[in-house]
């Protein structure tokens, strides 16, 4: 059987059809062509997926879209505003914390939920909310001066 | 590839009546993570998903007038780990909730979907143990109540009917003296999941003599299910957790736990990390317990 | 035939057309100029962002403006109307003859579109490799391995594929299994390969062992052993074919070597070379793990038999079961040296386990060997490597090829001589260590080699660490610190291995460089656009990088062995300079000066006392701007013979030190890493951004590999094929504070001065750690990973051993 949902996805509002165990992030990339939301594991280990959902990181590839319905989902490509690179972007481009990159709209999706819930985060918080995205080029430490930079501007993210 | 029927319960008697009707081939969608993991690694073709997430009946967290706290079976994680409730009433679940892998996790799992999957890692299942928590099932003849003790009957295998489904949590008031404590060992320091020890202990420390007057253990990691340590409890009760008592303590321990040994460590060496972490995490309580105090306190 | 993709103008394709970026370029040039400013209060402010002299400067990359906004193209990100998908039948045997394959089921699925096995190639088609054509792109007859691909399935859907590929029936005849490098030799064991058992047995000697180990007072000797470890590139390898409007068959494919694909290509589809084209995607991390065939054949071939593009993505778990791995090793070494701290000799076996096929198992051999010994002199050495075939997932390269177990071995052994000599670490590797004029074990005499810089850049941390951990209040953890030291040859071992740049540059100012060596992630395309600026004199806000296209550049050799910035940022120095020259000329002669009176200095075109902005000179030589293409080819001259090893593998070699701070739960056997110092030599550092970025990157990699990551396998099955057990470090796990050194010191050879970097920030690491780990709780572990478990076995024992001795120091009344 296929079930109606709608979704908002980066602001605009939308309906699909779905099987009940089509997974979010296929439906992102599949249907939306969102492909900023890489995929990697498929088992909520790394962290490649994730997405905000109502504002709070999650693992699409875990998460089925019929579970999805009726949230706001925001994904990697919604993050930069009128042309300009949000402050967690740019801190990620200046710090050098994205290396080969598969990792890093995760990275900006957990650290800018973050921000947005604790815009002075500590260098633990700021650890305790990256602990559980994989990381294999950078070494965390670049990732982890980039969020902190942004926090102790404390502007928006 | 089979059809799958969807139900998006409206209310806990549809989604009941939708578990009988299925006859045991329905699964109940709580957070979706470790269904969504199954469906993934082609583990599992479900035929119906009952999602419980518009149950409001199933959510929230309240702390009643006498002091013992209501979680509803879809409370998440994160909002365990947030609560002022339970922070000022159950310090013990909030160091138990913040060693659950990650906030995107936390953020979508929940404590019912945490016990019911009864996996022997999960660290829900042994903190409710020693908090001797009672489980509330709603099945179709009306709501029943497991204790956390006898919840657990074999891996992955809980005292739920095939048409019941877990309601909510019931952690009793916590007497004067009381001080609890989670433990956890994993090689590394997040996201371990398949090899872990876990040890929650709560224990009633009496102002007077400093013995443990009432214990509660569970222990995680140890064995096919979610350990109630009732020996390990036994050893210690009017006790002081010293010398002899420990010695104790680590027997009994040790008759009661059956790990398994897997990819990263031996059963023996998860025997040894088994009473380590319980001796640390009970010195944790015990100095809790003295540091809380009770009526006497000033 | 359909395709919908157009190629992208004048910039390297993964990051999409210049028009597309237009914008967002300028958005990176305002934050270049951010940071420039920032860094450099001094340079007039209407010149920043317009420099050509930035080799040194610690700048953003380019391509990171791209995936932090999620568009960076992976391959599985780049939409193509039309695509099949295609998935692997494997094998579920480990060894077995394959009696017959029916497809008559999966045929007949829905959305099923082409099904390909080995009989639809032509037997003298069929193998491919790295050095040797030896692997099948499918199985025909007999699998090696469990995972091994056997058919391949064009479908709809990739769902639809997979469900065909279950539909596939295949039946076996098992055939007994080698499961170790010793089941493999012994007398009588089943027959992997056609030509045997072993895949390369190698030796290097060097003066008399015996007299090395007659002279020394000391000998240290220890068996050490190694688990295979998977590269966990984040992005499974994944890829997209399809024919071009010109007939082209195109492959997109996240790789460290788009020449390599395209002449396997070519081979296995019986294509003239002029009809194949291999894409570089964005490659999601590689680390040694993307040099190999995976997708590229199979998905090439099922173009040609349906017509339709095809797409393919590995799983995790194909990633773990069917990619190859660094080689399980075992290590017998024995080091002696005088009293005074002078090693005498050095004694080693290497026994790997190669896995089904050859891969990269030769050039770890060879590169295990020549690297055994270094960065010390050893008058007297015997080197003995063997590799075997067994029935698991080919081993291959990954990050240092190998060396990060020989450094394990001898740094471990070296830590324990000096405490059996009473020498701190520091001085018997300054005793010992390579200095300029020395001679390697193969006899190459090595120049500005900054090893002992490095070490005395540790030293005095190391001191203070010291004291500090005497002052550290008891926590019940027991504290220790660690040093290990490396010598890297830079490039191929012993081979040629060239590489070439191309620059050009259109009316409106853009430069284009064609490098030879693909960016896999590690930012090497910043990087020579720094160099070919600075050497050409171009700012480096117009210079992009054209690399990973097997048609726009030469075949200059994979993006491995730390040879890029060093091979490929010689060729882009050298082609710089040689559009320089170019462009002079041009501009001299529309001016008629002559040409040595026209200079690019910093982005301007100097003349006389005039001066004109580039995009006027470029105007102004517009006629002729077409014909202007710099060239440049690196080929250093290396030899070294294969049998023997004597000679000059490498132009160059790298040098460390590190430094590791451990924590020890002793009662259980856990170990916290809590800090790392890192002094390279890497010659002049090109972009310190991006080489900081390759040491913390190592080090966590280094971490992992020392503690926790191992490729668990039993009876010809990997058992942990997922994160969930297979544990890589977290931001948890590593310390935040890295401290990388980078030590001045200039190479003669390398643009700039520089000599490379990326792969060696791994090897000391667990070694250091370990000796850390003696430091703190006494014990010498020898085996990778140094579980928990396995270490509490080493302080149990050692608690054991010194438990008689404490008691009798007790019955001697001294309480
Ligand atoms: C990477 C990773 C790391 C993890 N680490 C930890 C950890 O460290 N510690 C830990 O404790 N957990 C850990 N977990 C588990 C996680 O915390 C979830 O709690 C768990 O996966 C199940 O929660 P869920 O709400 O998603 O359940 P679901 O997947 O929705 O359901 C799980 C099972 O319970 C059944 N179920 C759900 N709700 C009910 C109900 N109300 N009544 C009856 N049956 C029900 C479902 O039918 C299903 O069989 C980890 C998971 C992942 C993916
Ligand atoms: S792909 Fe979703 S967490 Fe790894
Ligand atoms: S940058 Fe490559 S995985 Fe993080």
């Amino acid at each position: 059987m296929t079930i109606e949902i709608s979704l908002q996805v980066n602001g605009v509002s939308h309906k699909f059809a779905v099987s009940p165990t089509e997974t979010l992030v296929d439906l992102l990339r599949r249907r939306l062509g969102l492909t900023g939301t890489n995929k990697d594991c498929g088992m909520g280990i790394c962290g490649a997926c994730t997405v905000m959902l109502d504002g709070l990181p999650v693992s699409s590839c875990i998460l089925l879209a019929s579970q999805a319905d009726g949230a706001a989902v925001t994904t990697i490509e919604a993050i930069e505003r009128d042309g300009r690179l949000s402050p967690v972007q740019e801190a990620f481009l200046r710090h050098g914390a994205s290396q080969c990159g598969y990792c890093t709209p995760g990275f900006i999706i957990t650290a800018s939920a973050l921000l947005a819930e604790n815009p002075h985060p500590s260098r633990d918080e700021i650890v305790e909310a990256l602990k559980g995205n994989l990381c294999r080029c950078t070494g965390y430490k670049r990732i982890v001066e980039a969020v902190e930079s942004v926090a102790r501007q404390g502007g928006p993210t | 590839m089979t059809d799958c029927r969807f139900t998006r319960a409206a209310s806990l008697g549809e989604a009941v009546d939708c578990l009988q009707q299925a006859g045991g081939e329905a699964h109940l969608l709580a957070g979706g993570i470790a269904l969504g993991i199954l469906m993934n690694e082609k583990l599992l073709e479900p035929s119906w998903l009952i999602d419980l997430s518009r149950l409001e009946d199933l959510k929230g967290i309240r702390l009643n007038p006498d002091g013992s706290l209501r979680i509803g079976a879809m409370t998440t994680h994160r909002e365990i780990e947030r609560s002022a409730e339970i922070a000022g009433a159950y310090p013990m679940l909030i160091e138990m909730a913040r060693e659950i892998a990650c906030g995107r996790i936390k953020n979508r799992g929940t404590i019912g979907g945490n016990i019911c999957l009864a996996d022997p890692q999960g660290d829900p299942p042994v903190a409710m143990i020693a908090l001797r928590a009672t489980l509330r099932a709603v099945g179709p003849s009306g709501p029943r109540d497991i204790a956390a003790t006898a919840f657990f009957t074999d891996l992955y295998t809980t005292a739920l009917t095939k048409d019941e489904l877990l309601h909510e949590i019931q952690v009793p008031a916590q007497a004067d003296h009381t001080g609890a404590a989670f433990g956890k060992f994993s090689a590394r320091r997040a996201m371990d999941y398949s090899s872990t020890v876990s040890a929650a202990v709560r224990l009633v420390r009496d102002a007077v003599s400093g013995r443990i007057s009432d214990i509660g253990i569970g222990i995680g990691g140890a064995g096919l299910i979610p350990i109630w340590a009732q020996a390990t409890e036994a050893a210690l009760r009017d006790n002081r957790p010293d010398g002899d008592a420990l010695a104790a303590m680590r027997e009994a321990l040790m008759e009661e736990i059956e790990p398994i040994g897997d990819d990263l460590y031996s059963a023996d060496y998860k025997r040894h990390v088994a009473s380590v972490i319980l001796r640390r995490t009970l010195e944790r309580a015990y100095a809790r317990a003295a540091a809380v105090g009770g009526a006497d306190k000033p | 035939m359909t395709t919908i993709w157009k190629e992208p103008d004048g910039e390297k394709f993964a990051l999409g057309s210049i028009e597309e970026q237009a914008h967002w370029q300028k958005e990176y040039q305002r934050i270049l100029r951010a940071v420039r400013e920032e860094a450099d209060a001094t340079r007039p402010a209407e010149r920043i962002g317009r420099d050509s002299h930035t080799v040194g400067m610690a700048l953003p990359r380019n391509d990171a403006l791209y995936k932090v906004r999620g568009k960076a193209r992976y391959a599985a990100n780049i939409p193509m109307e039309g695509a099949l998908f295609c998935r692997f039948a494997r094998s579920t045997e480990a060894h077995a003859r394959i009696r017959g394959i029916d497809i008559s089921e999966a045929k007949a699925m829905p959305g099923v579109r082409a099904i390909l096995t080995a009989d639809d190639i032509p037997a003298d088609q069929l193998l491919i490799g790295t050095l040797t054509d030896d692997t099948p792109v499918l199985a025909k007859d007999h699998v090696r391995y469990s995972g091994e691909p056997i058919v391949a399935i064009a479908a709809e859907t990739e769902e639809a594929a997979e469900a065909a590929c279950l539909a596939v029936e295949i039946d076996y005849e098992p055939l007994p299994m080698i499961l170790t490098p010793e089941e493999a030799l012994a007398p009588g064991a089943v027959q992997l390969d056609p030509d045997g058992n072993v895949i390369g047995d190698l030796k290097l000697e060097n003066g008399d062992i015996e007299a090395g180990l007659r002279a020394a007072d000391v000998v240290v000797e220890g068996s050490f052993v190694t688990e295979p470890v998977d590269h966990c590139f984040l992005e499974p390898p994944s890829g997209l074919a399809f024919v071009d409007p010109d007939g082209v068959l195109t492959v997109m494919v996240c790789t460290q070597y788009p020449h390599y694909h395209h002449k396997q290509i070519a081979r296995v589809a019986g294509l003239p070379m002029e009809k194949v084209r291999v894409v570089q995607t964005v490659v999601g991390g590689a680390f040694g793990g993307k040099m190999d065939n995976t997708v590229e054949c199979a998905i090439a071939l099922l173009v040609l038999k349906t017509g339709r593009p095809v797409r393919m993505l590995y799983t995790r778990e194909e990633v773990f079961t069917a990619t190859t791995k660094r080689h399980a090793m075992k290590i017998r070494q024995k080091i002696g040296a005088t009293k005074d701290g002078r090693f005498t000799a050095l004694d080693v076996e290497y026994l790997a386990d190669g896995g089904a096929y050859r891969s990269y198992s030769l050039v770890v051999g060879g590169r295990c060997v020549i690297h055994t010994g270094m960065p010390y002199r050893f008058p007297n050495s015997r080197v003995h490597y063997v590799a075997t075939f067994t029935n698991y997932p080919p081993s291959g390269a990954m990050r240092s090829f190998g060396v990060v177990k020989v450094a394990f071995a001898l740094e471990s052994l070296i830590d324990e001589l000096a405490g059996r000599l009473g020498m701190s670490p520091f001085e018997i590797r300054r005793i010992n260590g390579l200095v300029d004029g020395d001679k390697t074990s193969t006899g190459q005499v090595i120049h500005d080699v900054g090893l002992l810089k490095t070490l005395e850049a540790i030293e005095p941390i190391y001191q203070e660490r010291r004291k500090a951990l005497a002052a550290q209040p008891d926590d019940g953890l027991k504290r220790g610190l660690g040093i290990a030291c490396l010598g890297y040859g830079i490039g191929y071992s012993g081979i040629r291995n060239p590489s070439t740049a191309r620059m050009r540059v259109t009316a409106d100012g853009v430069v284009t460089a064609c490098c030879g060596t693909p960016d896999i992630g590690t930012g090497s395309d910043m990087s020579l656009a720094q160099i070919a600026a600075q050497s050409s004199g171009v700012g480096l806000h117009r210079v992009r990088v054209v690399s990973g296209d097997s048609t726009k550049t030469d075949d200059s050799g994979p993006t491995s062995a730390s040879r890029t910035t060093y091979f490929s940022g010689n060729a882009a120095y050298i082609c710089g300079q040689d559009f320089k020259r170019q462009f002079e000329e041009a501009v001299a002669r529309a001016r008629g000066v002559t040409a040595a009176q026209v200079r690019i200095e910093d982005d301007r075109i100097v003349i006389g006392n005039e001066r004109l902005s580039f995009e006027d000179a470029c105007r102004l030589i517009s006629a002729e701007i077409e014909d202007i293409c710099g060239y440049g080819k690196f080929d250093p001259e290396i030899e070294a013979s294969i049998l023997t090893f004597k000679g000059n593998p490498y132009p160059t070699y790298v040098y460390a030190t590190h430094l590791v701070e451990v924590a020890v739960d002793a009662e259980l056997g856990r170990v916290d890493v809590l800090r790392c110092w890192a002094a390279h030599d890497a010659g002049t550092i090109v972009n310190p951004t991006g080489a900081e970025g390759q040491v913390d990157g190592g080090v966590a990699m280094g971490i992992g590999q020392a503690l926790w990551e191992k490729v668990e396998r039993r009876d010809g099955v990997i058992l942990n094929p997922h994160y969930r057990d297979y544990l890589m470090a977290g931001a948890k796990d590593v310390p935040l504070e890295i401290k990388s050194i980078f030590i001045q010191n200039h190479d003669r050879t390398g643009p700039f001065g520089a000599k490379g970097l990326a792969e060696v920030s791994l090897i000391p690491i667990p070694a250091a750690i370990a000796s850390a780990l003696h430091d703190a709780v006494g014990i010498r572990p020898k085996r990778l990973p140094m579980s928990t478990e396995y270490l509490l076995g080493l302080i149990n024992e050692r608690a054991r051993a010194a438990a008689p001795a404490a008691k009798a120091a007790a019955g001697d009344g001294h309480d």
